[in-house]
């Protein structure tokens, strides 16, 4: 988790330093991402399954001809969702390695510019390594989620080398 | 000015392996003229582009080399192998100094090319240089240009009359210095005559230089004047040619060059009576006299001469078809890349329209259904025909592996032939590209630890010679490649041995041979004793086994004590479209790439279905014993409805099952059950890894006519996951019983 992040304060927290962010919700919560980093926001459609995948992937769609992986946030973040919910939508996102990915939220509910100076960071200690921040719009608590968490995993790369290894013969 | 360098670097890559081919002709001993005038072609292109560009180290080089095959072409020296060594020797230092002066190699040892130099230039000697001056022999570059100067790439004086024949044009070609001045080359324009010549008639053609003006010696030569001039003996070919077109040609030059054109047949200069010709059956160049008018012939054409000389005509059928070859451009891959996307992108179109209509109930208009078919159709051979534009021939890899051996074994003081076989085997392009290192690693294993040294060949009662076999064939809908050597084969105990040391097995594992020499391709694992020049690094065949798979093939070894190794790498055709076979299975529509289906089966359970002691269910099929694999079991699926049982459990309730049996590369064969069998198509492969990880069993997926997301099966890994639970001896027990 140590590439930096948009959002994080890349000065010394002088006022102006902002950042547009897309606004979602996740159950009762909100979350929010840098808006340069979304590719399109589209319907949610049922994904087709991938076997043996983590618990919180959805499965896979088609993007113009993509193959997709859609991350079911609410089960990433481990947060209950809405039930019933008929406008769930997912957040198609770009990482800078090309790395397309589809995030499937309860709503978008808006945009809104946020000062990097108002941006908490959150200690990874909570376990709480999804998020890279916490930053407050009047009365809400809006969290930063940590899009290259979510790629990396998806990728899985921690394992990357070792993966192909034979296993067979152990 | 670098594009035409790019141009003659690309030359350089086509004409060297001709020139490989054409020796390795020479040492199997069926060389005819005509492979010893192509190699002594490729010396003289090098050699003219490399002087053009200024590139002396290679013109030196080349003209060394150039000047001894030229002993060859005269048959003052006999080919043998001690020579034929030293021209591959020499043109390994030629394509060495290619890339360097291309920027991609390292600089050349001058050691080494003065070594080289001094072997050929025994040859020379040994034909005592037809046109080379003694003293040239032990004179520094200048000097050795000197009798190239006059050396036009094996001019032939023939008499004109000779090759005249009635009826024929006769084309007199003087140009004047100005034509140089003005950057023409008289080359172009002769070029220019050819090609107005159709092919079939191409026998007629004629040129023959007059260099009468030229002075005795070369220092007095006058460098900027014009003196040769030609005479060109061009066929009507029936009124195909006219006078008119041949003045077309020399257009743009008429002022600053003398043309006189005849008609041979004795009509005044203007009579082009179409109807005095000669019967063309009538051969101009008889066979004796081929060999002579070829060279004057390759003057002109310094590509593949479009004529098969009679001797020719017994070679295989590769030789033809070089010379029959068609006219050719170079296109930017990327440019076929994308054509290529959008044409998959196409396929996906056509099949969503389909499927759009097919809802709509449109397809019920006959003729909106006979439209489709057609559109349907043309996709497809849209499709094929840009997969033939990727297409190439293996041999570009494979001759490159002449030199990997012939490098490896002189490291390795053994003495190996390479014998390729199917070379032309057709393949896409990028999987081309990407068989090179693997190939090369694998070559040089089976020099290095493949075949024996001469002495415990002799020992073993083998030839001291050792052989390695490359061998490429299309085998259903993929490509084989296998590696062959002679050698002592793999010693699996020394295998198992070095496998414990290097803590990669446990020491008290039971495994089976195939698993002992899959052994070689662990990571980190060597049974080179010391690490040599060659291999023997231990990081070798783990990455071929990760390149050939990324590539979508797999690796298989076969190897018997005593008598060699066969390694056989299987590869698809291409890395775009499968033909697949759509099946369902718990609610997901899934692909089966049609080559590993065998048959479609149905199975009546439980008669049918025999459960042995670890709960493998297999079933006998013609007295073979395969194992089922429960897709939706296999996959974790999950289940359509909440509280749904195993598939394996609920199957069995049933009366019937649906089942697809299907065969690795390796032969072994499992039985898939699935729910149903949708739908045969092709379909357009989509990698998973650039957006997701690596799955388990599935190899990548595709996009369906609706636009859904379907994935392909990936039946060689979902057989071994199931094949290693089932040990094949309890199996045979169990075929015993039931019998």
């Amino acid at each position: 988790m140590d590439e930096k992040q948009p959002v994080q304060p890349d000065t010394d927290g002088t006022a102006g330093n902002k950042e547009q962010m897309i606004i979602f919700v996740i159950g009762d919560q909100e979350y929010c991402i840098p808006i340069l980093s979304i590719k399109e926001i589209r319907e949610y459609e049922k994904p087709t399954y991938l076997p043996h995948c983590l618990p919180y992937v959805e499965g896979a769609i088609n993007i113009r001809g993509n193959i997709v992986t859609v991350v079911n946030l609410a089960k990433y973040l481990d947060v209950p969702a809405q039930t019933d919910n008929e406008r769930r939508v997912v957040i198609v996102i770009e990482s800078d390695e090309q790395t397309t990915c589809g995030l499937l939220v309860d709503g978008v509910v808006g945009i809104t510019d946020i000062l990097l100076s108002d941006v908490q960071p959150i200690s990874v200690e909570g376990g709480a390594a999804e998020l890279s921040g916490l930053v407050t719009v009047g009365e809400r608590v809006i969290r930063i989620l940590q899009l290259d968490a979510v790629i990396s995993q998806l990728l899985g790369q921690e394992a990357a080398g070792t993966a192909t290894a034979p296993t067979a013969l152990t | 000015m670098d594009d035409i360098l790019k141009i003659f670097f690309e030359e350089c890559d086509e004409l060297l392996p001709e020139l490989e081919r054409g020796l390795g002709e020479l040492s199997d001993d069926d060389a005819s003229k005509e492979t010893i005038n192509a190699i002594f072609r490729v010396a003289h292109s090098i050699k003219g582009g490399a002087a053009s560009f200024g590139l002396e180290r290679l013109v030196r080089f080349a003209h060394t080399y150039e000047s001894a095959l030229d002993c060859l072409r005269s048959e003052t020296v006999a080919p043998n192998d001690e020579i034929v060594r030293i021209f591959f020797s020499a043109m390994d230092v030629l394509s060495d100094l290619v890339a360097e002066a291309k920027g991609t190699g390292d600089t050349v040892d001058d050691e080494r090319i003065d070594d080289n130099i001094k072997k050929l230039k025994s040859i020379i000697e040994m034909g005592n240089g037809p046109e080379e001056p003694a003293s040239s022999e032990s004179s520094p570059v200048p000097e050795n240009f000197e009798p190239v100067a006059f050396d036009f790439g094996g001019f032939d004086f023939d008499e004109p009359e000779e090759n005249a024949e009635g009826g024929d044009f006769s084309v007199q070609f003087t140009p004047h210095s100005d034509l140089y001045v003005r950057g023409d080359d008289a080359r172009n324009l002769l070029l220019g005559l050819k090609e107005l010549v159709p092919e079939e008639h191409q026998d007629g053609f004629h040129v023959v230089c007059d260099q009468e003006k030229l002075p005795a010696s070369l220092s007095e030569l006058p460098a900027e004047e014009a003196l040769l001039s030609w005479t060109v003996t061009v066929p009507q070919a029936g009124g195909q040619v006219t006078e008119e077109q041949i003045r077309e040609v020399f257009d743009w030059v008429d002022d600053v060059c003398d043309l006189t054109i005849t008609m041979a047949g004795g009509n005044g200069p203007d009579g082009g009576g179409e109807g005095s010709l000669p019967p063309l059956e009538e051969e101009p160049a008889s066979e004796e006299e081929a060999p002579q008018a070829q060279p004057q012939k390759e003057t002109v054409a310094p590509t593949p001469a479009p004529k098969v000389a009679p001797k020719e005509e017994k070679k295989p059928a590769k030789h033809v078809k070089k010379a029959e070859q068609s006219p050719s451009i170079r296109v930017d891959l990327n440019r076929i890349s994308m054509l290529m996307d959008m044409v998959g992108e196409m396929v996906i179109g056509q099949a969503s329209l389909e499927s759009v209509l097919e809802k709509s109930g449109a397809l019920d208009n006959q003729e909106l259904l006979k439209s489709l078919s057609v559109m349907r159709s043309l996709t497809r051979d849209i499709q094929d025909a840009v997969m033939a534009v990727r297409a190439q021939p293996v041999r570009s890899v494979f001759q490159r592996m002449h030199r990997v051996v012939r490098e490896a074994s002189n490291l390795a003081k053994k003495d190996i032939a390479l014998v390729l076989e199917g070379e032309e085997t057709e393949i896409d392009r990028t999987l081309i590209e990407n068989l090179t290192d693997p190939l090369t690693h694998m070559l040089r294993n089976a020099v290095d630890h493949g075949v024996e040294s001469p002495e415990k060949r002799r020992e073993a009662g083998k030839s001291e010679q050792g052989t390695i076999w490359l061998s490429a064939y299309h085998r259903s809908g993929r490509i084989l490649i296998d590696i062959k050597d002679d050698g002592g084969g793999i010693n699996r105990e020394r295998v198992f041995q070095i496998a414990v040391q290097k803590g990669i097995v446990a020491p008290d594992a039971q495994l089976t041979e195939d698993e002992v020499n899959e052994l070689i391709f662990a990571p980190g694992f060597s049974t080179a004793e010391k690490v040599s020049d060659l291999s023997g690094r231990g990081v070798g065949m783990d990455v071929v086994k990760q390149a050939i798979q990324n590539l979508g093939g797999h690796v298989s070894i076969k190897s018997t004590p005593g008598q060699g190794t066969l390694f056989s790498l299987s590869l698809p055709l291409t890395l775009a479209v499968l033909d697949g076979m759509l099946i369902e299975c718990r609610g997901s529509t899934m692909v089966v790439p049609v080559t590993s289906v065998v048959e479609l089966m149905t199975v009546k359970a439980p008669q049918e279905i025999h459960i042995i002691p670890d709960g493998t269910r297999v079933i006998l099929v013609r007295g073979r014993c395969i194992p089922l694999i429960y897709l939706a079991d296999a996959l974790t699926l999950p289940w359509v409805e909440p509280g749904d049982k195993p598939a394996a459990k609920r199957t069995e309730q049933e009366d019937q099952l649906i089942v697809l049996i299907v065969e690795n590369e390796a032969g072994a064969r499992a039985a898939l059950v699935v729910d149903g069998i949708r739908d045969q198509a092709q379909v357009v492969i989509k990698s998973i890894e650039k957006n997701y990880r690596r799955i388990e069993g599935i190899s990548a997926a595709t996009i369906l006519g609706d636009g859904s997301v379907s994935l392909i099966l990936d039946v060689s890994t979902l057989i071994a996951a199931t094949t290693k639970r089932v040990d094949t001896r309890a199996m045979e027990q169990l075929v015993r019983n039931a019998a």
